[in-house]
This record gives structure tokens, sequence and C-alpha cells, in this order.
């Protein structure tokens, strides 16, 4: 049972404190990733759970032991570091094999292991290359090897695809994704890059700050998230925000937009009429002219086209509602002009609801 | 799978947490006395050589070689009968002379073989190079006879200009090799707009390219310049009077005679000797330690 | 013209421009490097040449020079018994400066990396390498007295303390050597700390978490990597423990075995005490082939380490 369990995890440098107490389970067998924006204390909680950072407070258990004071190499884990880490006076095979020959396992085993690890990851025809000859990717899939020759509970990814270009880091993603499936451990995967966290994950953990701001399944936090830190960092191109006021009747009014709009009933713990509400809405449910997908509780406005980045599959179309500018995607698209006007459909059983001071989300029932 | 219980931070102490975290990366106390103790045992030399400048002769013959002095008035008796013995005078002035012309021409001129070396682009670069890197290669006693043969031969043995010619002539082609790995990385896009502009080579040279080298040619300076001064194997073999020969063979009086004149006169005389580099090392640490890392690198 | 005749021409000029413009540079660089090659030429290159030449002399000074001698002074330097001491001398030499120094400089900088006094340290050891060789071994000659320090701190311990370290056959070279590693040490420890600053951290913690124990680390992944920086102390220091001749000019000045105390020193008695030139040339050549056969040997090793971490 390679569970992982963080509990009251604190790390400080001196008056510096990067992780300020963070709690965890994370379930066997799982593949978590840990997001958020640099700073935010992810890689030092990764290297807390490795052992190559101390803990100032709290625990970690692997596997129902405490392991704080359990040195790295007992604790069951392997990590694939960023720049890969590979001992560059040694071939692929030596670098495969070297933690096994160190602790004195046996040869005919070190060779099972490394041949089980080189078929895994095509490895086959590098085995007496230098890393110093391998390419970028070649070496992240030597740094996996690494890692997998150790049969550990828990796999520890510290952004192991930030120095890969794009193309190779969509193909490792592929490859991660198997690999998780075939090998069936535990994997804690680090990143800044929440595609990578959204598509690899079975759990996410958002964090913000040294603290986390949500944890749950990619689904959850990208349709519920907790509050406006996690709704804006999740989902790409980001969230559009609007700065709304609670009506009498219970609508929301936008500023630059005649008509209040509807909110769905029960589904929100609603600010007293007259206050200020932050609403939030992705840019898919902002339609521009039924190019998208057809809103059922639909308000049409019209504004002017700011700015039209075309991708080819879809346009993305930057406009405002009185001052606030918001995205939209456009997709099958036509060609759109700077300075027109367009008409657009906003998706009100899709608006998000924010406090505007403490941005939590006020959905009713959201853990936060 | 979360659970997400805020946790409190001020019930922490921070100041035992940091202090925990000190304790545990402090180096081992055997590691700290270790490095104490090789740290003492380099420094007792001059730990001794520091006591025995304070005392008189009789002092010195009549307690431990570990005993403090007494008091520091004997230091300028000794200083003064080293200084005289030894005719430090003129050693001092003759080892600054050479010092300061030998080291600071031999840094032009290999300056200027770096320019040449590094900025154009032509064959037989590295021809050139290796035959003015050759001159590092050959042990210094390969050079004693021939040039104690040729100087005499033309006269210019036992002569200032001898020895400044001399001393000149072996300190280029270090300089050279790290001046030329500097300059090579420097832009040639100046030289390029210079030239462009009618400049002459050698104003190129002068007031393009050399201003942006002080910072390794002063290094240089100083590394080239302590060696002259510690120099004492040509001092002695090119020039045999005491108004040619550097400080380091005015030193040399006492040899062979250390029984005669009193240990505290000998070692006072070598601290005086060594002064300069000492406090020249002192003062400009950092500039001699980048030397050392420009040259190794 | 038509465009195939261009074709044809335009290679051809563009490679004579190029050439012109080479040999225009070749010119100007040349007359930036005349200052330096005349110097060099004339005082390190000449005289080895000349030292070649004088070898093979029957040349005492002040005699007549010019009885050639064919290879009579190797011959003899081959039977003399001066030079199989001073040989064997400068054997002990190179072996010392070979793993002491290394040793030495590689403890000390392991010692004091990440330490609070490291900038201290740097120039406690640094600071003896600018002390003149000569008030080096003066100093230190006195430290070896009869009555000095050395003897005086034996004594504390209750060891023997009345031993004439520079008057003794076995022990005057070990006692030079000593000096000169005081010396010299400070060098090796400061290319070796900034060897160790300069090696990336992450195979380090890589090899922490493929469960190596700090030692294993050392041994596995932080000497190899450290090689090159090591090499080149090793050679700084063979270089210099061969040549090596302050020291012992300075403290072997009263001893009365002194000539074969090196090649070097034996080389400078027999040509300027016994003012045999001829002869005393050709211990300098074997020195200088000595000295040719090390660098090459380093470049042959560094050219294998290159290549190993390449």
């Amino acid at each position: 049972m390679a569970r992982v369990t963080l509990t009251n995890l604190v790390k400080a440098y001196g008056a510096h404190v990067a992780v300020k107490g963070i709690n965890l389970d994370i379930a066997d067998k799982s593949f978590v990733a840990l997001v958020g924006p640099s700073g935010c204390g992810k890689s030092t909680t990764l290297r807390m759970i490795a052992g190559l950072e101390t803990v100032s407070w709290g625990e970690i258990s692997i596997a129902g032991k405490v392991v704080n004071e359990v040195s790295s190499r007992s604790r069951g884990v392997a990590m694939v570091f960023q720049s890969y880490a590979l001992y560059p006076h040694m071939s692929v095979r030596s670098n495969l094999s070297f933690g096994l020959r160190i602790a004195g396992v046996a040869k005919t085993e070190v060779d099972r292991r490394v041949a089980v690890a080189t078929e895994i990851l095509e490895l086959g025809p590098y085995m007496e290359r230098r890393p110093s000859q391998l390419s970028g990717g070649q070496r992240q899939r030597v740094a996996m090897g690494r890692a997998i020759v150790r049969e550990p509970q828990v796999f520890l990814f510290d952004e192991p695809l930030s120095n890969l270009d794009a193309k190779l880091r969509h193909q490792m993603r592929v490859e991660i994704k198997k690999l998780h499936r075939r090998l069936q451990n535990t994997v804690i995967y680090v990143t800044h890059d929440q595609v990578e966290a959204m598509t690899l994950a079975d759990q996410i953990v958002i964090m913000r700050d040294g603290l986390i701001e949500q944890a749950g399944t990619p689904a959850e936090v990208f349709q519920h998230p907790a509050n406006k830190f996690v709704a804006g960092f999740i989902g790409a191109p980001q969230m559009n925000f609007f700065a709304g006021t609670v009506t009498e009747a219970g609508q929301i009014r936008l500023r630059g937009l005649e008509r209040a709009l509807d909110v769905v009933p029960g589904r929100f713990d609603m600010p007293r009429a007259g206050a200020p509400v932050t609403v939030g809405l992705r840019p898919e449910h902002i339609v521009p002219q039924d190019h998208g997908l057809t809103p059922k509780n639909p308000i049409r406005f019209e504004a002017e086209v700011l700015l039209s980045e075309a991708l080819g599959n879809e346009t993305l179309i930057t406009s405002s509602i009185g001052a606030e500018e918001f995205v939209t995607r456009m997709l099958d698209p036509r060609d759109v002009a700077d300075g027109e006007r367009m008409s657009f459909a906003l998706d009100t059983d899709r608006i998000h609801l924010f406090d505007p001071e403490t941005e939590r989300s006020l959905r009713k029932g959201s853990d936060n | 799978m979360t659970v997400q219980v805020p946790f409190d931070l001020s019930q922490l102490d921070f100041a035992a947490i940091a202090q925990k975290e000190r304790a545990r990366n402090r180096t081992s106390p055997w590691i700290v006395v270790l490095s104490v103790l090789l740290a003492l045992l380099w420094v007792a030399p001059f730990y001794y050589l520091m006591v025995s400048i304070f005392k008189s002769p009789e002092e010195y013959a009549g307690s431990s070689p570990f005993a403090l002095p007494e008091g520091i008035t004997p230091v300028w008796a000794n200083i003064v009968d080293a200084w005289t013995t030894a005719n430090m005078a003129q050693g001092f002035a003759n080892s600054a002379l050479y010092g300061v012309v030998g080291a600071s021409v031999a840094v032009f001129i290999a300056a200027l073989a770096a320019h040449g070396l590094a900025r154009f682009q032509f064959n037989g670069k590295t021809f050139w190079f290796m035959l003015i890197f050759a001159g590092t290669v050959f042990p210094f006693q390969m050079y004693l006879i021939p040039l104690f043969f040729t100087y005499q031969q033309m006269g210019i043995i036992n002569t200032k200009f001898g020895m400044i010619l001399f001393y000149t002539a072996v300190c280029i082609p270090f300089p050279v090799l790290v001046l030329r790995n500097y300059m090579s990385q420097i832009s040639t896009e100046m030289d390029e707009a210079a030239r462009m502009d009618g400049c002459s080579e050698f104003r190129l040279f002068l007031n393009i390219v050399l201003p942006n080298c002080w910072s390794p040619m002063a290094a240089l300076f100083l590394l080239q310049f302590t060696w002259i001064w510690n120099d004492l194997l040509f001092s002695t073999v090119l020039s045999q009077s005491t108004d040619v020969r550097s400080i380091m063979s005015a030193l040399q009086v006492f040899q062979g005679g250390y029984a005669s004149t009193s240990p505290v006169v000998v070692l006072t005389a070598s601290l005086i000797a060594s002064l300069p580099t000492v406090v020249l090392f002192l003062a400009l640490r950092k500039t001699f330690l980048r030397g050392i890392s420009i040259s190794a690198g | 013209m038509s465009a195939e005749d261009l074709a044809a021409i335009v290679p051809a000029e563009m490679g004579r421009a190029d050439r012109v413009a080479r040999r225009r540079n070749a010119r100007t660089a040349l007359a930036f490097m005349v200052p330096a090659l005349v110097l060099v030429l004339g005082f390190l290159l000449m005289p080895v040449v000349m030292n070649v030449w004088f070898s093979f002399t029957k040349w005492k000074r002040f005699q007549g020079f010019n009885e050639w001698a064919g290879i009579d002074n190797y011959e003899k330097l081959v039977g003399s018994v001066n030079f199989a001491a001073a040989f064997q001398n400068t054997v002990i030499w190179v072996v010392a400066s070979l793993i002491l120094p290394v040793v030495l400089g590689l403890s000390l900088a392991l010692l004091l990396r990440n330490m609070r006094f490291e900038e201290t340290a740097k120039t406690i050891f640094f600071l003896p390498r600018i002390l003149a060789p000569t008030a080096v071994g003066v100093i230190w000659y006195y430290v070896y007295a009869p009555d000095g320090i050395l003897n005086n701190t034996l004594s504390l311990f209750g060891l023997p303390d009345d031993v004439g370290w520079l008057y003794q056959d076995n022990t005057i070279t070990y006692a030079i050597i000593v000096t000169f590693v005081w010396q010299m040490v400070g060098l090796p420890m400061v290319l070796l700390l900034l060897g160790l600053a300069a090696l990336p951290k992450d195979p380090i913690e890589a090899a922490k978490m493929d469960g190596a124990t700090p030692f294993q680390v050392f041994t596995n992944i932080t000497l190899p990597l450290l090689s090159p920086t090591i090499l080149i102390v090793v050679i700084l220091s063979v270089l210099a423990g061969f040549t090596a001749f302050d020291h012992i000019w300075v403290m072997g000045t009263s001893f009365p075995g002194k000539k074969s105390l090196s090649l070097t020193v034996y080389m400078y008695y027999e040509g300027f005490s016994n003012n045999a030139w001829g002869f005393a040339s050709a211990i300098a050549v074997v020195l200088g082939l000595i000295v040719l056969a090390i660098t090459w040997v380093q470049a042959i090793v560094q050219d294998r380490v290159d290549r190993m971490l390449k």
C-alpha cells in the first residue's frame, strides 16, 4: 500500500515560510499532480517527500510509516529531476544500474531490472552511450528508467518536461501516462503547466503561496473551482472575470450590460441585494455569433472586437463589456476584422460567482 | 482525498525551528577541530616569525622559541641590523625597479601579442602561439649557462638593464595565454566599426581593446611582479654585485653565515624582504585570487 | 559574360579575396606579436638551443670552448654517483609532489567548503605562496634548527627532540619537502575549492536518491566529476616539485651532500661552483627532457579524462 499522507507539513527557511501547513492524503496507485505558479511551494513539498529537504514541522508518512527522519534511500521513493540529473561520466547502462550496484544487489537481479526498464522505455539502442550523446527526450527517458529500476513505491516527478520542446512534451506526456497504467505505482507529479496536470492526473492539487487552494479530480477543479485563483489558474485561455452587483430581484447586474443575469436558483449563497460580487465565465461560455456551443439561457449583447488571434481551428477574440475585457473562443471560425461589431451570447447557466473580498466560490457545497 | 483543516501557523515557534535546522546542518565538531588544528599548524611558522623579530639576539638565545617577546623595542635594532647587513635599501630599490618595469612592460607586450593572436583571422595562429608558449615549457636550468655566457659576451652581465630585459622576457608567455583567452571573448564588432571609421590598428588596440582588459591585466601584473620580486636564481646568476642584485639575493648574505648572525636578525630580514608582496596580497586579495581562477579556467 | 562564365570565376575570386585578407591580417597580427616574439625567441628559446649545443662540448668556463665532446658528458652523467643520488632525490620529490599537495589540498578543500571561515582559511593557506621561497627557506631553516620550534614541540610530546633535520641524510629531503608542501598547498586547495563549487548539484542529489551513502557519492560521483581539476592540480604540483630549486638551495646550504639533493641544485653547483659548463648543460638537458615527458604525459591523460566526461 503506497499511500502517502502529509499532515500539517511546514517548511521554513529562517523567517521565510515556503510551505505553510498542508494536509494531503494520496491514495495508493493514484496519479497526483501538484500545480501552481512559481514559488508556491510545490517543488519544496516534493523534495520534502523525497527526503532532499528537511521537514520543519508536521509529518510525512509513506505506506503507513512516518518517514520524516528516514533517509531518502529507505523511503521507497524514486525521483525524476527537471534537469534529468544523469551521471555525465557513466553510460546509460551504468546510469540505470548505479543505485542497485552500490546497494550490493545481485548482478542477475540488476540485469533483470535494467532489461525491464530498457524495454519499457525503448532505450535499447542507447545503452552504451553517454548522456551528452543523447537528445533531451532520450535523457528524460533514461532519468525515468533510473527511477523505474529502483522499483519504488512512489514515483516523484519534478517538472520533468519543462526542458523539452512542445511537441516532445506532448509525446512524453503520453508516455508517462502509459507508464503509470502499466506500472500501477503511486505518482506525485509537480508541474507549473496546468495542461500537463489536467491530462495526466487522477487528482490535481493546486497550490499557491505555500498552501493548498483546492484538491480534486480534473473535472471537479475545472467545473467547481473553490476560489477565484483556482478558477483563473485552471483552463486556458483563462476564465473571464467581471465585477457585478446583486440586484433586488436576486439577479446580477454587470456594468455595460443592459439586462441583468439570471442566477440558477439554489446554486449559490447569494450576497444581499446591492452587494458586489465577482462573476466568472469561461471563454467558451461567451459564444460569438453562434460559432460555438449554443447556450440554453443566453443573454445576448453586442460588442466591438478589440483583438483577434486566429489559431486555425479556433480564433480567440478579445472584446469588452463596459470597461472590462474578456476573451472568447470562436469555433469553426471565419475571418474577423479588428473593430468589427459582433454579437455574443452569454451562457448564464455557466456563471461562477466569487466573493469579491475572500475570493471564495459562492457555490453551495464547495469545499474550501 | 483532501483534508483541508486550516493550520494555524502562529502556533509554531519559528526561532526554534530555525535553530534545529542550523543544528542539523552544523558541520561536525570533529571537522571544525581538525580544520582549526590544521590552520594553527599552518600559521605556526608565522607565529614563530612574529615573536622572534621582537626579541633581541640575547633574548632569543636565552628563551624558548615559542615564548612571547618581552617587549617590542628590540625589533628596531633588528631591523637596522638586517637592513644594513644585507644592504636592503639597494636590494629593495633594485627589486622594485625590476618588478614594476618588468611586469608592466611584459604584460603590455603580452597584451599586444594576445591582441594579434585573438582578434585576427589568419593561418598559422596556433603555430605562433605555441612558439610563445614554448617559453614556459623548459626548466630554468636550461637558461642559466647560455644566458650567463651571452650576457657576458654582450657586456650586459651584472647590469640593471640586463636584468630588466630578462625579467620582461620571462614574464611574457603566461600573460599571453591568459589574455589571448580573455580577448577572444570580447566581441569584434567594435573593431569593425572602428576600422570603418578609419582608426589605425594600433589606436584600435590602445583605445578600444586595452581598456576592456584592465581587470585581467592588473591581476597578471600582480602575479608577475610577485614572481620577479621573489626570484633568487636569476638574480644570483646574472648579477654579482649588490648594486644590481635583487632583494632575495641580498638575503643570501646571511647564507652560510647563519651561525654567526642571530636568527632574529635573519628572520627580520626575511620579513622585511617579504613585506611588499604580502601587503600587496592582503590588500588586493580579490584581484590575486581572480587572477588564479582566470588562469586555471 | 554568360552566367556559366561568372559562376566559374566567382568562387576562385572569392577564395582569392579571402586569402588576401588573411595574409594582410597575418601581417598586422604579426606586427603586434613582434615584441613578444623577439623577447621570447631571444631569451627563452635561443638559450635552450644553445644549451643543447653546449651539452655536447667539453667546456669548462674560463677555459677554451669548442672542444666537441660528443656524448661524453652524458656518459659521465650516467656513471656519476652524484647524479644517481640527485636523480633518486628528485624522484622522491616528484612522488611527494604528486601525492601530497593533491591529497592535502583536497582534504582541506573538503573540510573548508561551506564553512563560515572559508575566506579566512583561503588567506591562511594561500599566503605562504606569496612569500619568496627564499624567505620561506630561511624561516624553516630555523624551524628545523636543533633548538628550533619543531624540536621544541616534539619535546613537549615526549618525542626525541634533538634531530638535526637539515643535517642528516635520511631526513633532509623530507624536511625540505614538508616546507615545500607547506608553501605550495594553497593553490591546489583554492583550485579544488573552485572545482568543487562548480560541480553540478543535481547528479549528486540523484545519487542520494539512488541510495548512495555520502562516501559512495564521493567516490562514484564527486571524484570522477572533479577529475579535470584534480588533473590540473597534479600536473602543476609535479612540475613544481620537479623544478624546485630555491628551497633546496637555501635550506641545504650547510649540508655536505648538498650537490645531490636534487637534479636542479646539482646542475647549479656543477655549473657555477665547478664551472663545468658543458657537463652542467648536459644535466640541464636531461632536466628539460624529463619536463617535456611529463608535459606530454599530461596531455595524453588530459585527453583521456576529457573523453571520459564528454
